[in-house]
């Protein structure tokens, strides 16, 4: 007996050392490509006919440039967007979950409407409210002798803000929030805990998780980030970090070896962040949702509801609808934001638009690369997460790490290191300029965010509504299915929404491996841009943001019934 | 000897009948051949409706061969180009652009002029200075089919009255300071080609007092350099493209461009052609490049940028009148091999060296 115990632990611990080891491999290779891509090709300074030379002189060039440090400070200064953005984004989920407001659900739906509106056209919404010499907000308060600029760090933090960060924000934490049972905060009350004692002492501690993660998600995609920086800040001298990036690719010759170099500080940062991340949180398990019954009854707090009610809907009035509104008027001018010339407002750019000869398979496209990039991510994402952390694997701590790589290499770089792997390995080629390139390329990219949520979610829920299950008689996959999945559904739905948007909107990630058959909207929009249409492009942006309202709706709809159901 | 005279003439009709038949029967050859590939793929930066509508209605249903056209930026396509050309495994046919220096430098085009075979190409009558132009060393890579004039200024008509500024030095004067955007120099494009030649003709002192002297502001957007100008919240813009700035004129806004007397050179913008080497599609490849260098792919490709072609029995009729060289007067050719080539890169690393990058 005691032998049969022994083999049978024995073949355990090989499995688990096995299945880590295989994951580790897989999860490096389709991870640590990319960054090793960049490492090896910062020292690339072969010219003209040359293939490879090695050299460190594109480190030199990038590093002692004045700009870059210049950049660089500007880069980390508004980082302090995400730390403003996680604030919001807390109060606001906690308000929505944990409080019964009226129109809550318009407020929810508001932010996703929020997250799915187009950055840069937006921004250019924006500018025209907020433009100091001609912006429509600043013309009505100059009177009163107010006025805002736009183009400052204020103005590009705002704009981030509005556009990106609180709402997806908000999208993330909210079925963390969600999924915690309201008598852990009933009992902190019953201890006489004043509602900040409660939050402070007792809901963010067990958020930590889910916090840290959408914090370090922010942070890293912010230091990514250079279009609406590019829009705002070039007027003033404003500069960051993935601007530097951006002009060496761009520039004839492009200087990939610079552009590279400052990539891996990039890797370096993250890497910092991932490793203070995996301290902070480890091996941390705090259940929310266990088999002793839960409750998640949201507060009744009398006649205060309607006014934070009504502050939360002026939030979003101002935030989403503003500009969405000056977005959409905007599509229905001759010249976006001219309304003094002759006949101002056409209805002829949504009809070319609309009439253009590959919109139609560009929306189909689109769909296809969304809906089966958010598909196939939600399984594999889930998981791999479940490995994570009901596993015991051998090299989980470097898993965690791995995962987040991705996020360290801009959109147009790992776009070039994925054409560099397609073109090199003969077994992959085949995948090159087809919809198999785009999805891989999108699921590697997406893989931080979803895994991490993911990971966030099974944190919350006890591994005791696993066991009832096993001992029941249930497999794996249908506990997984029939009780797992049910119990995270709420974050299955973010996590579908984030990721069909993000595949559907990218650009920069898809551009180098795309073809004439794998065109989405979102290179039409580029098409479009480049052509100087930017009324079309606006019209496209507005068409994206709709499709992904539809699909988070549809979505919302079924996950949250399958939640309903579980609890 | 009247009657020999006539039996050379006979003769020479006759030759050239029979060569005309037989280039005839060749260009059919080759249009079922390129029919038979199925596909070209080109690749571009001008994404305009237009264009993309006539390749089908034109090129498309003539030949029957499908264009699939991939839009992109200049960088991203060079960057494919050289990675597919460093494999030997090219999926691009022809790329239409600039110059494309660095894909050209790793040696991934083929020469294009052995598969210009339709006499209304190679006929040098009807290209602008009675010749086919070809930017590359060798002559036969890289040829230029639009041709456009730049480094004309915009102006804010209610700020800036008519012949107040004449040639690149009225804009040193004080009154203009802080009243200059431009299209930032420092990154490529319109502004840098500005930049450019002022270095290249008016030294490294003019770039000072101009860019740095005299505050000007940057964009990174052609559509935001017209609005700023139309709106009069800068009176001089730098570095502009007629797609930046043709739907404010259109439209009657205060915005006016202004050739100064020492700032106008030439380019061949984004209409050079460039055969991929090894291309996937050899013949439906010659057969697209001949299409396009025809009077009817100029045609279209010229209305869809708005800018004008360099064969001469292409109408310019809904081009920019600013854009057009006057055929009597030679401009300094900034796509040109000898400029482009090699002092545009020294020129490039004194720009970087004054204004940072």
């Amino acid at each position: 007996m005691s032998v049969v115990v022994v083999n049978r632990y024995r073949l355990q611990a090989d499995s688990s050392v096995l299945g880590g080891t295989a994951l580790v491999i897989i999860i490096g290779a389709l991870s640590l490509t990319p960054a090793i891509f960049i490492l090896v090709n910062s020292f690339n300074v072969a010219q003209h006919a040359e293939s490879w030379r090695f050299g460190a002189q594109g480190w030199a060039d990038a590093f002692g440039n004045r700009q870059t440090l210049s950049a660089m400070g500007y880069s980390f200064l508004l980082s302090i967007r995400s730390l403003i953005g996680i604030a919001l984004a807390f109060v606001l989920s906690w308000l929505l979950v944990r409080i019964r407001i009226p129109c809550r659900r318009f407020i929810e739906l508001s932010l996703w409407i929020g997250y799915f509106l187009p950055a840069l056209p937006l921004a250019l919404s924006w500018i025209l409210l907020l433009d100091g010499d001609y912006g429509i907000v600043n013309r009505i308060l100059k009177p009163i002798g107010w006025s805002f600029n736009i183009y400052s760090i204020y103005g590009i933090i705002w704009v981030h803000l509005t556009a990106t960060i609180v709402p997806v924000m908000t999208i993330l934490l909210t079925p963390a929030l969600r999924q915690l049972d309201a008598s852990l905060e009933e009992a902190g009350r019953v201890c006489g805990a004043g509602p900040v004692q409660t939050i402070r002492r007792v809901l963010l501690p067990v958020l930590a998780p889910a916090l840290l993660t959408v914090f370090l998600a922010g942070v890293i995609r912010g230091l990514e980030a250079f279009e609406i920086e590019q829009v705002l800040g070039t007027r003033v001298g404003i500069y960051v970090y993935a601007t530097r990036i951006y002009d060496l690719i761009q520039s004839e010759p492009p200087y990939f070896s610079q552009a590279m170099a400052l990539s891996t500080l990039f890797l370096g940062v993250l890497f910092v962040l991932a490793m203070l991340y995996q301290h902070f949180v480890g091996e941390r398990q705090i259940a929310t949702i266990s088999g002793r019954g839960v409750s998640f009854r949201p507060m009744e707090i009398g006649k205060s509801r309607f006014l934070i009610s009504g502050i939360l809907i002026g939030f979003v009035l101002i935030a989403v609808y503003l500009p969405f509104g000056i977005l959409l008027t905007g599509s229905f001018m001759k010249l976006f934001g001219f309304f003094h010339i002759n006949e101002p407002f056409t209805a002829s750019h949504w009809v070319s638009v609309v009439k253009d000869n590959v919109f139609l398979s560009s929306l189909q496209s689109s769909l296809f690369l969304g809906i089966t990039t958010a598909g196939i991510g939600l399984i594999l994402y889930s998981m791999l997460a479940y490995a994570l952390v009901r596993c015991s694997l051998a090299g989980k701590k470097v898993l965690n790490i791995l995962i987040w790589l991705p996020w360290a290499v801009p959109g147009i770089l790992l776009g070039l290191s994925f054409l560099s792997l397609l073109l090199s390995v003969p077994m992959l080629y085949p995948l090159y300029g087809t919809y198999g390139s785009l999805v891989l390329i999108l699921l590697v990219k997406e893989m931080p965010i979803g895994v991490h949520m993911m990971k966030t979610a099974l944190v919350q829920t006890a591994e005791e509504l696993e066991h009832v299950a096993r001992v029941c008689g249930a497999g794996w996959f249908i506990t997984y299915r029939r009780i797992i999945l049910p119990m995270v559904s709420p974050m299955l739905v973010s996590i579908f929404a984030i990721v069909f948007m993000a595949a559907v909107k990218d650009i920069s990630t898809i551009i180098l491996l795309g073809s004439g058959t794998t065109k989405p909207l979102s290179l039409l929009m580029m098409s479009y841009s480049m052509a100087g249409e930017m009324q079309a492009a606006a019209i496209i942006g507005v068409i994206l943001s709709l499709l992904g309202v539809a699909v988070a709706l549809i979505s919302r709809r079924y996950g949250l019934r399958l939640g309903t159901e579980a609890h | 000897m009247n009657i020999r005279w006539i039996a050379i003439i006979l003769w020479i009709l006759a030759l050239s009948l029979e060569a005309r038949a037989a280039s005839q029967e060749d260009w059919s050859q080759l249009t079922a051949k390129g029919r038979s590939e199925g596909v070209v793929v080109v690749g571009t930066n001008v994404g305009h409706p237009t264009f993309r509508e006539g390749l089908t209605n034109l090129f498309q249903k003539r030949f029957g061969i499908k264009v699939d056209l991939r839009t992109q930026q200049s960088s991203e396509t060079d960057a494919i180009l050289i990675r597919e050309c460093a494999v030997g495994r090219p999926t691009v046919d022809i790329t239409i652009g600039g110059n494309g220096d660095a894909v050209y430098r790793k040696g991934c085009f083929a020469p294009i002029k052995p598969h210009l075979i339709l006499p209304e190409v190679i006929d040098a009558k009807n290209w602008r200075g009675g010749l086919l132009k070809f930017n590359d060393p060798q002559r036969d890579q890289l040829f230029e089919t639009i041709q456009s004039i730049y480094g004309w200024i915009i102006v804010n008509s209610d700020q800036i009255k008519s012949r107040e500024l004449i040639s690149a030095k009225d804009l040193l004067k004080l009154q203009y300071r802080g009243k200059i955007a431009a299209f930032d120099p420092r990154t490529g494009g319109a502004g840098q080609n500005v930049a450019s030649y002022l270095m290249h003709t008016l030294g490294d002192n003019y770039i000072k007092e101009l860019f740095l002297g005299q505050k000007v502001t940057y964009t990174r957007n052609y559509q935001q350099l017209g609005e700023w100008i139309a709106r009069g919240v800068y009176a001089i813009g730098l570095g502009g493209t007629a797609r930046g700035i043709e739907n404010f004129r259109k439209e009657g806004l205060p915005l006016k461009v202004v050739q100064l007397d020492d700032l106008a050179f030439v380019a061949g913008s984004v209409g050079i052609l460039r055969l991929t080497k090894d291309a996937p599609h050899p013949n439906a490849s010659t057969v697209f490049l001949n299409w396009f260098a025809s009077k009817e792919g100029q045609q279209l490709f010229s209305r869809a940028i708005g800018e004008p072609s360099r064969r001469t029995d292409v109408s310019t009729e809904g081009v920019p009148e600013y854009l057009i060289p006057d055929p009597n007067l030679n401009y300094f050719d900034t796509y040109e091999h000898e400029y482009n080539f090699t002092k545009h890169p020294e020129i490039q690393k004194k720009l970087e060296a004054i204004l940072g990058r």
